[in-house]
């Protein structure tokens, strides 16, 4: 292994455990001479205390209690974990095995459905993810107009509500006017008429909805049994009140503009996701003052006239006109290869610093926990890792990992296959 | 409507009882003598103000002046123009569509030729129905004779070349299985399933073909010693193709399929013509290279008329404004995209003026697209750049000495097949009328629809068209009077149309269209027999005439006269 | 060989003139020169050089050095700070054709994908735009015995498909093992091979009768007897494939089919394999090495179905390092797009160096399509394909500036416009809007909607 590690104690347990599975420490830890990009507050080299789960300490120098474990961080960097704002992490195992797939339940209004609750805490996947730096993924269900409710988890715990990082929000897919892939034989005509029907069933479900809160808010008032049971509009009623963030998909330019005319109708707390046409009406999306999660960056062009940068471009020209922007991979397995997304945004305009907002700071802020999550600041989470450099980079390595304060062993089904092949034995015999 | 079905069905019988004496009295002669008339004879010649003479279907005499025989009816064609009669170079004309159930293959990777669409045996004579309604749509178009194919797969069959009047394919088909059609379409289910299945297949079919073939010929020659060849009808059909005396009319509208076929061409080195392009121009110069015959399809997207030529003639300040603010907010994206779009028609469209500047002759094909938008098409065409003479070579001289039929069709030259078609001014005027269309003797007239009252272009219908009608229709039935009542609906109209004594059971007719004083509707008869009853009426204050068209029956006039005013 | 004897005999002539014919008709390949002027040249074979020109001549690389001198008409590009490099090559690919699968039959060797090329397909410019200048345009993965594919240049803006061929390139052929075949053909149909088992007797199978064909058109044409076969084109194919004319790249994933496939391979005399995906290849890396087989990996792409679920991303690495030639590929029209960052992912999974990674990409494709004569390094003599990067091409900040092609400039960032459409629609001004985001089932496409599971990756 790669990590240096002063603390003598540290080692030891590090020797033991090769030939055990290595666990999670919990402690104090003092990241000591370190770099620190702390991203809401420029950079600064020195040093930052992990205790009780949270940046107890950043200062030029601290000095360890004996019970605190000191990383030598010299030439070392410090970054907040990354926060993914679209994935399906804990929700699928195996792509082509459908019973593995927890993130696509039946039916279309299910508002409902609970992403928390299927996250697979176990799932081979979520090592596999924060080992790159990743600490941090929006769990999203999909599939129909309302999917379900997406949780946002950080990847360490044994159940899933340890691992619930506190933010949830309702998922809508914006009735969409372009095509669904190279097969939908429809007319331009034909996708129009369809769109237009979908975004009528959606203003009945808002009239119900609205009919569904007086009822509610009149039988609360006067302590009345309310009517019978209702869980969809139970989970629509706070982003109905304007209390609660509702995450809206939508990707083509008419479907955008649309979409912010309807929450501009309906008082409605959004966030937009995906976003791909975004470029096309970035001034539109600020003035509605809505932030987006956009991605993946690493996309093919949506329309073959588009210039063949525009995805890449996307995130740096919505950035540029206002609008707060995260990124979100909508990968399962991959969702690793957030750090590249963020490093495409900022090498097509842009800029590195912009991006790694996007994947720190700005995405807490979007998902409410700008206190808790997205910078190295005192008081916040301890969600963070030590690189060796520019987390973008591909030559970069990731030298620690820390979750809510957990120092997590870097080892995931990829390196334990790795340590184990690289010189088989017994190699090459009859 | 139970009564309506009664009368058409009366008139079915009508017809069928009284197929020697029709409405139509019997012809009394085969000769016929069409005078004063511009003979174009073939493209790029003409005898002006001269005379044809026609005997038992052939051209007997052409020039200014002529004998005119004892027995002919002689049609003043008072300075209309007579063009040899079209020929269609390749089309599905008089071939139903296959509906037939496929039969199911439990292994789609060795299905049946039939399931795989490879069927080169298929003769189209077999399949040519005289009652199709499209031998009558082409026919009226101009076309005498017809080169047909199958619809189909990869090898959907082979082409014969029909004369478009007869009562039986047999009296129609003038050659048959003269060609192969080719295309590049996959079954989708079995194999062949894709374009690289579909050549595969054909490479397969091919060399297996040839070999086939030798090893034939020299068993037929001396058996002895030899395995005896198998025998597959597919490959037999082949047999023609691989020893040149057959060529393959392939399908190609695409530029990319002209590339395929082109490729797969030289690969095999079979005779082959390309048919049905629309995307050739980029590879004219190796379509002349190579010698192929072509055969251009009438089938071109629609040219977008420019916002200022719609605007143009209504010069008022508000549309000036309209034009203006229009302007002022285009997408720049957009407008490329439209200029991409517009110069990309511009090219269909200018495709066979590019061949004719190339010096490639070429016929047209009307595989695809509609049979009726041939003259718009020609038109768009002719306006593109292509010369008269050679939309008409196209039509006429090209695909007779492509099918090998020169000797008999193509041009108006005595001895040749008297294939005709008449026109009240130039064919290629825009307001050009068809008159008469000969076919092999056989006279086709055209009259002129009851003229439409044109008014003031704002001012549409002037006439009030709602209230009691009372009507007659000429048919050869005692049931063919009765009441229209129209009724106006919002912005239309809804039309109830009773028959005399069968007062309650009327047709009701809700989708019925008004433009200027013409009114027409159609309604569908199911019971008893089906088929669509059209019909199409001129109003003036108090009367109105026009035609009812009763499915093939034929088209038969129709008059009425109001009986109540609706102020009543 | 076999039929041969009898066509060549009767076309012998005809084709000769026929040649002649189509040379008039047919218009050549088009090559141009260009300087390079000034870059930190990265030859992939003999190390990097800076401040180094490279002068291409009539689509050859002519030289390598300082001061070169531009001939008349040449294009010059100043490349002064940039990297120049061979171009990508693909090794595993499906764009710029019309069809991937003929998968009505689980031996099909006899369709090509040459046959589909599509040179209007906008995944070729995009392609050229990542800088990639070859692709192996592969048949899918449905048939045991797929198709034979195409190793075609990037010559966007050419119109003729034949021109998109990589002229000399040597014959490939796909073969597919494991859950794809078995899913199409055995789960999908009830027709084997539904197990691992099958799919060994499948090539077995093939092969004897490949062999046995072979035999028939031998005693024909020695005379020994009169009847000629029936002409085959499927068993002419396999012939060929055993005779060592068509080169097999064979989608795998699991360790033990990867030692099936090469223990038939043994047992037929059939040398030249290359793994395509060989996600276990791994495990087996001694295994490859010591046959000679090839392996062109994803860089990371796992678990999107069980039989890569025990993956891992440095699987290229460890190839590498036990001395397999290894590519790293994209069967995918997104990834091809930056084929050199998935190649920069090998130095996170398992430090590669720079040389080795670029390696990946460039002259070890090239090699397992038999093209490493002509293409893959940046020499003398060899072809003209070069792409221009701002930053280092291993850098996530690395931007292509140009694609050069046969010493064409055929992607330059700075002059071309946004839509770079040749074949245009008449009926719709506007281009569609295609929601997929992912569209990772390439290698099974054409395989009817019914024999697949929707929303899964199928590569």
């Amino acid at each position: 292994m790669r990590i240096i590690i002063t603390s003598f104690a540290f080692f030891v347990v590090g020797l033991l455990s090769a030939q055990q599975v290595e666990k999670p420490v919990n402690g104090s830890f003092l990241l000591d001479n370190a770099t620190l990009v702390t991203v809401t507050n420029g950079t600064m080299t020195g040093d930052l205390l992990i205790q009780d789960g949270r940046i107890a300490e950043i200062e030029e120098s601290i000095s360890p209690d004996p019970e605190t474990t000191v990383i030598d961080c010299q030439g070392k960097f410090v970054y907040p974990g990354f926060i993914d704002g679209n994935t399906h992490l804990g929700l699928g195992e195996i792509g082509a095995v459908s019973l593995t797939q927890d993130y696509n339940e039946l039916g279309s209004f299910i508002p409902h459905m609970q992403a928390l609750t299927a996250v697979n805490p176990s799932s081979v996947n979520i090592p596999v993810t924060r080992v790159e730096g990743v600490t941090t993924a929006l769990a999203v269900p999909t599939g129909g107009r309302f999917p379900g409710t997406a949780a946002l988890i950080n990847l360490h715990g044994y159940t899933p509500e340890q691992m619930s990082a506190g933010f949830k929000a309702v998922i809508m897919n914006f009735p969409s006017s372009g095509k669904r892939g190279r097969w939908d034989r429809r007319s331009e005509e034909d996708i129009k008429k369809d769109a237009e029907k979908a975004t009528k069933e959606i203003d009945d479900i808002w009239e119900k909805a609205k009919l569904y809160h007086t009822i509610d808010s009149t039988s609360q008032a006067q302590g009345k049994k309310r009517i019978d049971y209702n869980p969809q509009m139970d989970a629509l009623m706070p982003v109905f009140r304007g209390e609660a963030s509702l995450i809206i998909n939508v990707n083509k330019k008419n479907d955008i503009l649309n979409a912010i005319k309807w929450v501009e109708t309906n008082k409605i707390k959004a966030i937009f996701m995906s976003v791909a046409e975004g470029w096309r009406v970035a001034d539109e999306i600020a003035k509605a003052g809505i932030p987006c999660i956009v991605g993946p960056i690493m996309r093919y062009p949506s329309r073959d006239s588009d210039r063949y940068d525009a995805p890449y471009k996307n995130p740096g020209i919505l950035s540029k006109a206002g609008v707060k922007v995260c990124i979100g991979t909508n990968e399962t397995e991959n969702v690793r290869n957030l750090p590249y997304n963020a490093g495409f945004a900022a090498t097509y305009g842009m800029g590195t610093e912009e991006a790694l907002k996007a994947v720190t700071i700005n995405a807490a802020e979007i998902f409410g926990l700008g206190k808790e999550l997205g910078s190295l600041e005192k008081g916040k989470i301890a969600n963070l890792f030590v690189s060796d450099g520019d987390p973008f980079e591909t030559k970069t390595n990731i030298l620690q990992l820390f979750i809510n304060g957990w120092n997590i062993p870097l080892e995931s089904r990829h390196t334990l296959l790795y340590n184990e092949f690289l010189k088989r034995d017994p190699g090459l015999s009859k | 409507m139970r009564k309506w079905s009664l009368t058409w069905a009366c008139l079915f019988l009508f017809f069928i009882g009284n197929a020697q004496n029709s409405d139509k009295p019997k012809n009394v002669t085969n000769s016929y003598v069409i005078q004063n008339v511009n003979i174009i004879q073939k493209p790029g010649q003409q005898i002006n103000m001269g005379s044809i003479v026609i005997q038992n279907g052939i051209i007997t005499q052409v020039g200014k002046s002529v004998n005119i025989p004892f027995d002919a009816e002689i049609i003043s064609a008072d300075s209309m123009f007579v063009y040899p009669g079209f020929i269609d170079a390749l089309s599905h004309t008089g071939i139903p569509k296959d509906e037939s159930e496929k039969p199911r293959t439990d292994n789609p990777g060795k299905p049946t030729n039939e399931a795989a669409g490879i069927v080169p045996d298929r003769l189209s004579s077999s399949l040519l129905s005289a009652k199709s309604k499209s031998i009558e749509g082409l026919r009226n178009l101009g076309f005498g004779i017809s080169h047909i194919v199958p619809e189909g797969n990869m090898m959907p069959g082979s082409g014969a070349i029909i004369v478009l009047n007869g009562k039986s394919s047999e009296e129609m088909v003038l050659k048959d299985d003269v060609s192969l059609f080719g295309t590049f379409k996959g079954s989708g289910r079995v194999y062949p399933s894709t374009i690289i299945g579909v050549l595969a297949k054909w490479k397969d079919l091919y060399r297996n073909a040839e070999i086939a073939k030798k090893h034939t010929e020299s068993y037929q020659m001396n058996p002895q010693g030899v395995g005896r060849p198998a025998y597959d009808a597919a490959t037999r059909a082949l047999f023609p193709v691989v020893g040149k005396s057959k060529i393959i009319f392939m399908k190609t509208p695409s530029l990319l399929s002209i590339h395929r076929a082109m490729k797969l061409q030289s690969d095999l080195g079979f005779n082959m013509a390309l048919c049905e392009v629309k995307q050739g121009t980029e590879v004219i110069d190796r379509i002349k290279a190579k010698n192929y015959p072509v055969l251009l399809s009438i089938d071109i997207p629609k040219a977008e008329k420019k916002e200022e030529d719609k605007e143009a003639g209504k010069d008022s300040t508000e549309t000036k404004k309209k034009v203006e603010k229009k302007k002022k907010d285009v997408d720049p994206e957009m407008e490329a995209f439209k200029e991409r779009k517009n110069k990309s028609i511009a090219q269909y469209i200018g495709q066979a003026a590019a061949f004719e500047k190339a010096g490639i002759p070429f016929s047209f094909s009307l595989e695809s697209g509609k049979s009726k938008d041939l003259k718009k098409n020609l038109m768009a065409m002719i306006e593109a750049g292509l010369s008269e003479t050679a939309a008409l070579a196209a039509l006429t001289t090209n695909p007779a000495k492509l099918l090998g039929i020169s000797n008999i069709a193509g041009s108006i030259e005595v001895g040749k097949m008297a294939n005709l078609v008449m026109t009240d001014k130039s064919y290629f005027d825009e307001k050009s009328k068809i008159k008469y269309v000969f076919v092999e003797g056989a006279s086709f007239e055209f009259k002129d629809k009851p003229k439409k009252k044109k008014k003031g272009a704002n001012d549409s219908s002037t006439v009030k068209v709602d209230g009691k009608w009372s009507y007659t229709m000429e048919i050869p039935m005692p049931d063919n009077q009765g009441v229209l009542n129209i009724e106006p609906t919002g912005d239309t109209y809804t039309v109830t149309l009773t028959l005399n004594g069968q007062e309650d059971d009327p047709e009701i007719i809700e989708d019925v269209e008004l433009i200027d004083d013409q009114m027409s509707f159609s309604f569908e008869v199911t019971e008893g027999m089906v088929m669509t009853v059209e019909m199409e009426l001129n109003f003036t204050e108090d009367s109105f005439e026009g035609t009812v068209k009763a499915g093939d029956f034929g088209t038969f006039p129709m008059t009425g006269n109001r009986i109540a005013d609706p102020k009543n | 060989m076999r039929t041969k004897n009898i066509i060549t005999n009767i076309k012998a002539i005809y084709t000769m003139l026929l040649c002649c014919i189509a040379f008039l008709g047919q218009a050549q390949i088009e090559k141009a020169s260009v300087l390079i002027k000034n870059g930190t040249v990265i030859t992939i074979t003999d190390g990097d050089k800076e401040n180094t020109d490279v002068l291409i001549r009539d689509g050859k690389i002519q030289s390598i050095g300082k001061g070169l001198k531009a001939p008349n008409g040449a294009k010059v590009i100043d490349a002064d700070g940039m990297f120049v490099m061979p171009g990508i090559i693909d090794a595993h690919s499906h764009i710029g054709i019309d069809a991937v699968n003929e998968a009505t039959n689980v031996i099909s060797p006899e369709v090509a994908t040459g046959d589909a090329i599509n040179p209007f397909a906008m995944t070729l410019y995009r392609a050229l735009a990542g800088g990639v200048t070859i692709s192996h345009a592969m048949h899918g993965s449905a048939n045991a015995i797929g198709g034979q594919c195409e190793t075609i240049k990037h010559r966007f803006g050419t119109m003729d498909p034949e021109e998109m061929k990589m002229e000399g390139a040597p014959r490939t052929i796909k073969f597919a093992l494991g859950e794809n075949p078995m899913r199409v053909h055995g789960e999908g149909r009830n027709i084997a091979p539904r197990t691992r088992m099958g799919i060994e007797q499948l090539f077995r199978s093939s092969f004897a009768e490949a062999q046995n064909y072979t035999q028939l058109w031998n005693e024909y044409n020695s005379g020994k007897t009169k009847t000629p076969p029936a002409y085959d084109l499927r068993l002419e194919t396999l012939a060929d494939i055993m005779a060592g004319e068509i080169l097999i790249h064979c989608h795998s994933y699991r360790a033990d089919e990867i030692l099936m496939l090469m223990n038939v391979l043994e047992d037929y005399g059939v040398k030249n394999i290359t793994f395509q995906h060989c996600n276990e290849g791994f495990k087996v890396a001694p295994e490859l090495a010591a046959f000679g087989a090839h392996a062109s990996v994803f860089s990371d792409w796992w678990a999107y179905k069980f039989e890569v679920y025990y993956s891992t991303a440095y699987n290229a690495a460890i190839l590498m390092k036990n001395g397999v030639v290894t590519s790293i590929n994209s069967d995918d029209r997104q990834l091809i797009r930056h084929l050199y960052h998935e190649a920069a992912k090998s130095q996170r999974y398992g430090d590669l160096s720079d040389n080795d990674a670029l390696k990946l990409i460039t002259i070890n494709p090239a090699i397992q399509l038999g093209i490493e004569k002509r293409v893959g390094s940046i020499e003398t003599g060899k072809d003209g394909d070069i792409v221009v990067f701002k930053n280092h091409p291993l850098s996530i900040y690395a931007v292509p500036q140009y694609t050069i092609v046969d010493g064409i400039v055929r992607f330059d960032i700075n002059e071309q416009p946004d839509d770079m459409r040749i074949d245009i629609d008449p009926k719709e001004a506007m281009p569609s809007f295609y929601e997929d985001v992912h569209d990772h089932d390439k290698c099974l496409q054409d395989v009817q909607d019914f024999l697949l599971h929707k929303h899964s990756h199928q590569h």
